[in-house]
């Protein structure tokens, strides 16, 4: 049977590491995921509902549950297309419903990552 | 009235790894372990590599210039998770090279896109666990 805690606080049994519920929820990653870079599909992901590839190098997601507002924290890394490559990640793109990402090399060319890494912090709707 | 909690471990009643939470503007709720981060880290490479500091890090392995296998101490259940991080060199850039269950491989790059040891590196883990 499904249940629910309303509580403020939460420590460990010994009374020590404590922790306020809102920096639980406040903490806590609103998204994430990993996307190919070549075919804009979800390898695993939190919070996405659908992934568009945007063109060479660029690639956005929607969240299944939207932001509270445009003023959150997106983090994306990308690489492994191959061992010496360098791979340059850029946040093109922040709205409530949705991030994008492109992606250079070295020069400064955009082209696709073996993967993109997305992780996104802040308030939910 | 203010509450506490106290406890050592909790699992989710109809499924164990399941907590829902709700939203900061209380219109969605979400999964408190979808979203906890499962490892992150504040490493130094250096000629020898030093972990900071780090949750979920068993170990660092040197593998050349600014290439740094950070190692997980409970594994993940695929290799399909979120690796998200920067380094502290100008302009240079922190890539991903491999990502395996059981950790995660950054390069740091310099400002002349060479690999490259870096005053400081940060990252951060979002996925499944085992």
């Amino acid at each position: 049977m499904a249940s629910e805690l309303r509580v403020n606080t939460l420590k460990d049994a010994a009374g020590a590491n404590s922790v306020a519920l809102s920096t639980v929820a406040n903490g806590s990653a609103k998204a994430w995921s990993q996307q190919d870079g070549a075919t804009a599909v979800a390898n695993d992901s939190f919070n996405v509902a659908s992934i568009t590839d945007e063109g060479t190098g660029d690639a956005s997601f929607t969240y299944t549950s939207a932001m509270n507002n445009d003023n959150y924290s997106l983090v994306a890394t990308t690489g492994y297309k191959a061992a010496t490559s360098v791979e340059n990640s850029i946040v093109r793109e922040i709205t409530t419903s949705k991030g994008r990402v492109r992606n250079t090399n070295d020069s400064g060319t955009y082209r696709d990552p073996g993967v993109y890494c997305t992780s996104v912090l802040g308030d939910l709707a | 009235m203010a509450s506490i909690l106290k406890v050592d471990s909790m699992q989710g009643v109809t499924s164990a790894g399941d907590i829902t939470i709700t939203s900061e503007g209380g219109a969605a709720t979400m999964s408190l372990q979808q979203g906890v981060a499962k490892a992150w880290v504040n490493y130094t490479t250096a000629a020898s590599f030093v972990n900071n500091d780090s949750f979920n890090v068993s170990s660092l392995t040197d593998v050349g210039a600014g290439s740094c296998k950070i190692v997980f101490t409970n594994v993940m259940s695929n290799d399909a998770f979120s690796t998200t991080g920067l380094q502290v060199m100008g302009a240079g850039q922190l890539g991903l090279n491999a990502q395996e269950t059981n950790l995660t491989w950054c390069i740091s790059y310099n400002t002349s896109n060479a690999a490259a040891d870096s005053g400081e590196t940060t990252g951060t883990v979002h996925g499944d666990l085992a």
